[in-house]
């Protein structure tokens, strides 16, 4: 059976081979090729190239794309900044307060080369894995990148206190969600996978959700032209996840290590596709064996679960993780 | 104020802050300090408050957001009380410096100035000095201002590393008795061990907390 096979009769509840298993393994591809993450995060060739070293290593079911959501911002005029091996980070953003929202445009998505790279890196992988893998394209929801364009600190105090510039800075960030993930499906992308923190317990309050983010979620996710897979990067989602299976167009959530299956499903109900648990930014320190006990114990917890995809939760697999520790996840999953 | 009522203040408060309700909850302490003085309320009312906010945020009962609330309640109130005479008079003396900065090449300033707004409720001078500052910068400040404790923060794994230069440049000056190195940010928080690997001699998961943790490490210092 082939990945795609694999992970769309998951989704779609049909019987399969085995559990389909993806882990977050973008950043992990310039560790298995040498290349200086500035240049791989920029050079679509070198992205293609280091996903092929993670198929070739580990053959995760889904492969992603550059999940370096700074250079979405990049296109709004916010400036990133490499340290060490890690994912760009937002250096200065585009504007700080709610009273440049008006001067803010809506980024040219055939010209800027943060948006061509994403895009084409996208499209490279899809052809490179035609018929066999599936790419989820990475793409940040229009209700968090507002925290990349203004800074955490600019988008908190405007959501919270100033509730019609709120409104518009997520109508524009809406439009470009909605084009920018239609180009990435466009692209060849399978599914889009959004990462929400904006929808989290930890972020934001329940009434905060219902009321002013909720409602632009399912507006815009209505306009995709495929799958989308909802992250919400946080340490927990339970509280709030009655909230959102209702959302359009929506295959699956991810959850996280704290989130328990179990209460995931009685919220979620049957249909819906979970995608977990194990901690992908605590993996370089585990040991072979304690990822196995993890591993085994997930796959025991699902084993009879068919819209079930086990996936690493929360950020990028850190740079310094050893392959072994990647590799065993892999081999129990194949092997199951 | 009779204990009931103190008591009924905080309870207002607590459920103004989660609720969201800044220009309500600032209003309350503003209308408290006319009967006892900014002095009092801060110190009755909206400090065990904040304690109180920090306890139930650390075990994740409450939202970036509402600490976010907090902080700004905080600056306002602040604000208000520095204009008056009884809030200088009180707490111009005895006043400890501290030294706040993100580590070089650390631009993530949220949780730096949360700390700040707490520190400064609490009573200490705070000496900000923002974004990407170097480990030498940081040393010179707190020796120019007599400052007991650096306090460093940090959201990512690769900037929060360049907290050693801190450890080092204290200790190659031989002044780890005098100053004590504080660490946070979000990386402190989901790699706990970082504290140690860094050379921390102290972290805290939320900036409500911040200012016990300062208080701790002053007991630390030898004079
Ligand atoms: C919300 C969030 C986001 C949001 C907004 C982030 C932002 N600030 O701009 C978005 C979605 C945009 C985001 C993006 C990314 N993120 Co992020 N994000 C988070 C999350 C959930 C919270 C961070 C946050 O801003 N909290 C709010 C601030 C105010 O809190 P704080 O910094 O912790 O500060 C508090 C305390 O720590 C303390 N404190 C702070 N300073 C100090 C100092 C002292 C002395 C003391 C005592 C206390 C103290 O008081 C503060 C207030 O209570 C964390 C995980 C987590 N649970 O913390 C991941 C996390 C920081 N992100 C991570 C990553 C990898 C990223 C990305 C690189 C992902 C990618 N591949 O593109 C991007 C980078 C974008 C960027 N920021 O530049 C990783 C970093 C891992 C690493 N190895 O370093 C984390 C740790 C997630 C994880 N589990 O691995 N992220």
């Amino acid at each position: 059976m082939q990945s795609i096979e694999r992970v769309f009769g998951t989704i779609m509840g049909n019987p399969v081979d085995r559990t389909p298993f993806t882990l977050t393994t973008s950043l992990y591809g310039a560790k298995l090729t040498g290349y200086l993450v500035p240049e791989y995060y920029s050079d679509p060739e070198k992205y293609l190239k280091g996903q092929i070293a993670v198929v070739n290593e580990i053959e995760p079911d889904i492969l992603f794309s550059p999940f370096a959501i700074v250079k979405e911002a990049e296109s709004f005029g916010s400036v990133s900044i490499y340290s060490g091996n890690n994912p760009p980070n937002l250096k200065k953003p585009a504007i700080t307060d709610h009273s440049g929202i008006s001067s803010l445009q809506m980024p040219d998505l055939e010209n800027h080369p943060s948006l061509i790279y994403l895009i084409e890196s996208t499209r490279l992988l899809s052809e490179q894995y035609k018929g066999q893998i599936p790419v989820a394209a990475v793409c940040t929801s229009p209700t968090e990148l507002p925290a990349l364009i203004m800074g955490i600190e600019g988008w908190l105090e405007t959501l919270l206190f100033q509730p019609k510039e709120a409104s518009l800075i997520m109508e524009l960030t809406s439009r470009f969600f909605v084009q920018f993930a239609n180009a990435l499906l466009t692209a060849g992308a399978a599914c889009i996978v959004t990462l929400a923190n904006f929808s989290n317990p930890t972020i934001i309050t329940r009434k905060i959700a219902e009321e002013n983010t909720i409602p632009v979620l399912k507006e815009s996710y209505a306009q995709i032209n495929g799958p989308i897979i909802f992250h919400h990067g946080g340490p927990n989602i339970i509280p709030f996840l009655d909230l959102y299976p209702q959302l359009p167009n929506l295959a699956g959530v991810v959850i996280s290590p704290k989130d328990s299956f179990e209460e995931t499903r009685k919220i979620v109900g049957n249909n819906l596709t979970i995608f977990g648990n194990i901690n992908g930014p605590q993996l370089w320190k585990a040991t072979p064996k304690i990822i196995e006990k993890w591993t085994n114990n997930i796959i025991e917890n699902r084993k009879d679960d068919r819209h079930f995809i086990f996936a690493s939760s929360n950020a990028d697999i850190p740079f310094d993780t050893p392959l072994e520790n990647l590799k065993v996840i892999a081999n129990i999953i194949k092997n199951s | 104020m009779t204990e009931a009522e103190i008591n009924e203040f905080r309870n207002s408060l607590t459920e103004l802050i989660i609720g969201a309700h800044r220009a309500d909850a600032v209003h309350l302490i503003d209308k408290i300090s006319e009967e006892t003085g900014y002095f009092v309320a801060i110190n009755e009312i909206l400090e065990p408050v904040l304690i109180e906010i920090g306890e139930m945020w650390s075990k994740e009962k409450l939202s970036l957001a509402q600490g976010y609330v907090a902080a700004k309640i905080t600056e306002d109130v602040l604000q208000n009380a520095l204009q008056t005479s009884d809030w200088q008079s009180k707490t111009t003396i005895n006043k400890i410096p501290v030294v706040l900065a993100n580590i070089e090449d650390d631009f993530h300033s949220l949780g730096r100035k949360m700390v700040a707004t707490f520190l400064q409720a609490s009573g200490w001078q705070v000496y900000d000095l923002g974004n990407d500052v170097t480990a030498a910068e940081m040393v010179d400040a707190a020796v120019q201002y007599q400052a007991p404790i650096i306090g460093v923060s940090a959201m990512m794994y690769t900037t929060a590393i360049n907290i050693r230069k801190v450890r080092e440049e204290i200790d190659s000056r031989n002044l780890q008795d005098k100053i004590k190195l504080a660490v946070g940010g979000a990386i402190f928080k989901v790699r706990p061990e970082l504290t140690a690997e860094v050379g921390g001699d102290g972290t805290s998961s939320n900036a409500t907390q911040v200012p016990a943790l300062f208080s701790e490490l002053l007991l630390t210092i030898k004079n």
